[in-house]
């Protein structure tokens, strides 16, 4: 993630616990919209639009890091394979085929039940993110420049 | 897998993965049963009668020679009801050699089983369902002077397998009762 969109992040964050925080919002309330950035009315109403966006998407894109991503991969397989093999067994005991794919059906509902959405605990392992160079003491840009020129 | 719409393509495809190596596994097993542990069916057919008449087919102009069976048959065929079979279709065929020399077979009764509870066959004084004649021909020719003989086939449709055809009994060389008109 770059710098940008990191920032870009933590705003969305900030303005979906605010959202929770206040109670129902208006279509020009201000908990959509980040801190007055000293913008006339019409184009704030457009900033706030796209704010509300953003929060629409993030909510949608169920995002987990990447220790929740292992996790994920490890459930999803082991319990297909095992539930795969469970209802083969099974449905050839008891002779119905009705058992072995009603067993695997089933137990696909509940694995994307537990699997799909991004839960807590797969959000347990946040990436820690270096401390941020600031632009006065040595960009990244000046110092390839300076690489570059020697 | 970071978002949604990825773990959702992901654990599907797992899925289908998986669902592909169920079907394959259910089919070789199914292969190993048929070998190992082949299925015994019996049953008997007795033929009433077995009769030729000068008749005129279903719209056709002219007359020709057709049979009219009257038969009882018996048959178990629950060993063939396996997790795997979706349905049975049993037939009966008769086996004659026409006038030119040709060996026919033909389908004269037949069945549709698709529970284990219908597998036994049990019917009493049946007709052939479908008229008993050469196809464009002329008539049976040697077939009316000579013998026919009628097989209870079955084709097992599975789930999951191939096609399997097998049959029941056979009742070889049955002669036929050549009429005048009614």
């Amino acid at each position: 993630m770059t710098h940008n969109a990191k920032v870009e992040w933590e705003e969305i964050q900030e303005t979906i616990r605010a959202t929770l925080r206040s109670g129902p919002i208006d279509a020009h309330a201000s908990a959509f919209c980040s801190n007055d950035t000293g913008h006339t009315t019409s184009t704030r109403k457009y900033h706030c639009k796209a704010q509300m966006d953003k929060v629409i998407l993030a909510y949608f894109e169920g995002k987990i890091d990447f220790v929740g991503q292992q996790y994920v991969e490890e459930i999803a397989r082991m319990w297909l394979i095992s539930f795969a093999a469970l209802s083969f067994i099974l449905g050839y005991v008891f002779q119905s085929m009705k058992l072995t794919f009603g067993l695997l059906g089933a137990s696909t509902v509940v694995l994307f039940a537990i699997v799909l959405p991004p839960w807590r605990m797969f959000n347990s392992h946040p990436v820690k993110w270096l401390p941020s160079k600031s632009s006065q003491d040595g960009d990244v840009d000046s110092d390839n420049k300076k690489r570059k020129r020697n | 897998m970071h978002s949604l719409f990825t773990r959702i393509n992901n654990v599907s495809a797992l899925l289908s993965s998986c669902v592909m190596s169920l079907v394959i596994a259910i089919t070789l097993a199914s292969l190993l049963q048929e070998a190992i542990f082949p299925p015994q069916v019996d049953g008997q057919i007795s033929m009433r009668a077995t009769m030729v008449y000068q008749a005129k087919a279903y719209r056709q102009k002219r007359k020709q020679e057709m049979g009219f069976l009257n038969f009882n048959m018996t048959a178990d065929l629950s060993p063939l009801f396996t997790w795997n079979t979706k349905q049975l279709f049993v037939s009966l065929e008769a086996e004659y050699e026409n006038i030119k020399g040709v060996n026919n077979t033909i389908v004269l009764w037949d069945r549709i089983v698709r529970r284990p509870e219908d597998a036994k066959v049990n019917v009493v004084g049946a007709r052939n369902k479908y008229a008993f004649k050469e196809v464009g021909g002329k008539g049976f020719g040697k077939g009316v002077a000579g013998n026919a003989s009628y097989a209870l086939k079955y084709n097992l449709m599975p789930y999951m397998g191939v096609l399997r055809y097998g049959e029941v009994t056979r009742l070889s060389n049955v002669p036929f009762e050549v009429r005048e008109e009614l």
